[in-house]
């Protein structure tokens, strides 16, 4: 025993299952089921192929077709009848579809299918269209496009259903027509075939990787930069009001950092030696150090200012002495001739240093 | 000034990447021209590496056809729609490659078709960038304490929209990512990841399959025909 056979498709998975018809001598019918084999299944062949090609494959004959009437009012239904006979797989054999013909309804009835044994057995397979005229000036009905392939001859063979005289009279119900006939040009062409396409000219849209950005750490960590802007923002802002209802605060800061850079002054002045320096130098401190309190422009404060600050300090009299004599000796290098003796008030230096260290810790 | 030298760094050898990448797509239309369909997929595929694009993908596609691996094809041809689900070439040639190789499509659920909407990173941009608009937008005004005005919450109320509309889609980039498919004709498809494990069926080359786990070198999908184990090398994944 051996098989043989095309199909249109050319997967084959799994074993192959061929069932035996009949009584076969000496017992009753039965199953064989072979090893699995490898089989070649060759591709129809796309050139001649035919209008109306459904995929049946085989020997194939058209029995004359019939009509169930030939005398039909326009608008009412006629059934068509086309028996197809031949050794082929006959229960694969798909009617052809109906065309769009001008003044004609088609449908593709139900079949006369009676059980596959039967059809094998007979050979012979029927099956319906339901025609609808629209007009009464038809004569014919139109014919139907059908075609198998014949594998022995290999080519393509022209079953077309041929047409059929019939006389049509005007409908008594109304018919639309027009609209029917409207709506028979106005059908729809079928879908194109789908096909490969040629190739791109340009590489087109580029990304860095075919992983999700989703999936990419970097991309989920940098989710908390814009978060910690936003925190950033609200903590700058919220900072900025603080400061505007406190300003002391500002002024104080200020006064730290002049202070800092008038401290650079007063050393250089010490290492050169030099007394009309050091009390310029000392004075500026002294007045940076003090303005914050009241608040005013540093330059406006006089020693009586600052002396006022230490009233506190009452016990310690050289922090009273050292500011008189350092706001003493500055007066007297600005607008006196000469000035202060240079030795005697670089030996305030570290007495001078106390004084500003109490004014700084105030700020 | 060593952050501006990396920039540059990193910036050239990127140029230099694209390059070899144009070479390469060059010598791949010349191989495919000249009916070299193997040498052409070749080169398709090392430019793909180097540089991900939807054109150099969709030719990939073309050449493993032409060769005959209809996986590798619908697998670059997916590929191809992942990046730019606007290249309408690549679809076309997978609904061809689908009707002849008697494979079906993926069956996806409505939040993964949602996310074929727009190329996959454009959802995350879209989601991220709205969020914070939306979160911008409504907390600005407040610290710096500005009028409030209509536009504000308009821009706010519309980002925000955006954002949740971008969620289902953010779930379906997600589970897509586990897709893939067969890349060898009738592929085993085993009970066990074992040697001699039962084989359940055989997969055809473009069979779509859902990455669940990986052990060793095999992978445990689900395909239609429900659970079981492939090779890893047979097995391809959209955004491996």
């Amino acid at each position: 025993m051996f098989a043989q056979g095309f199909i249109s498709g050319n997967r084959l998975p799994g074993n192959i299952v061929i069932s035996v018809p009949g009584m076969v001598m000496g017992g009753s019918p039965m199953l064989l089921e072979s090893d699995s084999i490898e089989l070649t299944a060759k591709s129809l062949p796309k050139e001649g192929e035919l209008p109306g090609f459904t995929g049946a494959i085989g020997r194939l004959a058209l029995e004359p077709p019939s009509l169930e009437t030939n005398r039909v009012r326009a608008g009412e239904p006629v059934k068509l009848s086309v028996t197809v006979r031949g050794e082929a797989n006959l229960l694969r054999v798909i009617a052809a579809p109906p065309p769009t013909v001008r003044d004609w309804e088609i449908f593709a009835g139900n079949s006369n299918s009676p059980s596959p044994q039967m059809v094998q057995a007979r050979h012979f397979f029927t099956f319906d269209y339901t025609l609808i005229p629209l007009s009464p000036e038809l004569k014919q009905t139109p014919p139907i496009p059908f075609s198998y392939y014949d594998p022995e001859d290999g080519k393509y063979k022209d079953l077309t259903i041929p047409s059929l005289p019939i006389e049509v009279e005007a409908g008594s119900a109304l018919v639309d027509a027009p609209n029917l006939i409207q709506k028979s040009s106005d059908h729809v062409a079928p879908e194109p075939e789908p096909v490969l396409s040629g190739l791109a000219s340009v590489a087109g849209r580029t990304v860095t990787r075919l992983k999700p950005l989703q999936r990419s750490p970097w991309f989920l960590w940098s989710q908390f930069v814009p978060a910690f802007l936003l925190l950033g923002v609200w903590e700058w802002d919220k900072r900025r009001r603080y400061l505007q209802q406190h300003p002391n605060i500002i002024l104080r800061r200020r006064a730290r950092r002049a202070l800092r850079h008038e401290r650079k002054f007063l050393r250089d002045a010490v290492r050169r030696r030099d007394g009309p320096a050091f009390a310029s130098a000392a004075v500026r401190a002294l007045r940076v150090a003090c303005a914050p309190h009241y608040p005013a422009e540093p330059r406006a404060l006089v020693g009586s200012d600052v002396l006022r600050l230490l009233e506190d300090e009452r016990e310690n009299r050289a922090a009273t002495r050292v500011v008189r004599e350092v706001f003493a000796a500055d007066d007297a290098g600005r607008f006196a001739n000469g000035g202060e003796q240079n030795g005697d008030l670089l030996q305030l230096e570290g007495e001078f240093n106390t004084v500003l260290q109490t004014l700084e810790a105030r700020l | 000034m060593k952050c501006g030298l990396l920039l540059f760094l990193s910036l050239a050898l990127n140029l230099e990447t694209r390059a070899h990448a144009e070479t390469l797509f060059s010598q791949g239309r010349a191989a495919y021209a000249a009916a070299n369909y193997q040498r052409a997929a070749e080169l398709f595929r090392q430019a793909a590496a180097d540089q991900p694009a939807s054109g150099t993908l969709q030719n990939l596609g073309n050449s493993e056809w032409q060769a005959g691996h209809s996986g590798s094809a619908i697998l670059a041809w997916e590929q191809t729609l992942w990046i730019d689900p606007f290249n309408r070439a690549a679809r076309g040639n997978l609904v061809y490659s689908r009707r002849a190789a008697q494979v079906e499509a993926p069956e996806l659920t409505w939040y993964e078709v949602v996310s074929t909407w727009l190329p996959a990173n454009w959802w995350a941009w879209l989601t991220v960038l709205s969020f914070w608009t939306a979160v911008s937008v409504a907390i600005l005004p407040l610290v710096f304490r500005w009028r409030k005005a209509g536009w504000q919450q308009a821009i706010a109320a519309l980002c925000l929209t955006l954002f949740l509309l971008s969620l289902p889609a953010q779930i379906g980039i997600n589970t897509r990512a586990g897709l893939g498919f067969i890349l060898e004709r009738a592929t085993p498809f085993r009970l066990t990841p074992t040697r001699q494990a039962q084989v359940l069926a055989r997969l055809p080359a473009g069979e779509p399959a859902r990455w669940i786990k990986r052990r060793g070198d095999d992978i445990l999908v689900r395909t239609s025909r429900g659970l079981g184990w492939v090779r890893v090398d047979q097995f391809g994944l959209i955004c491996r």
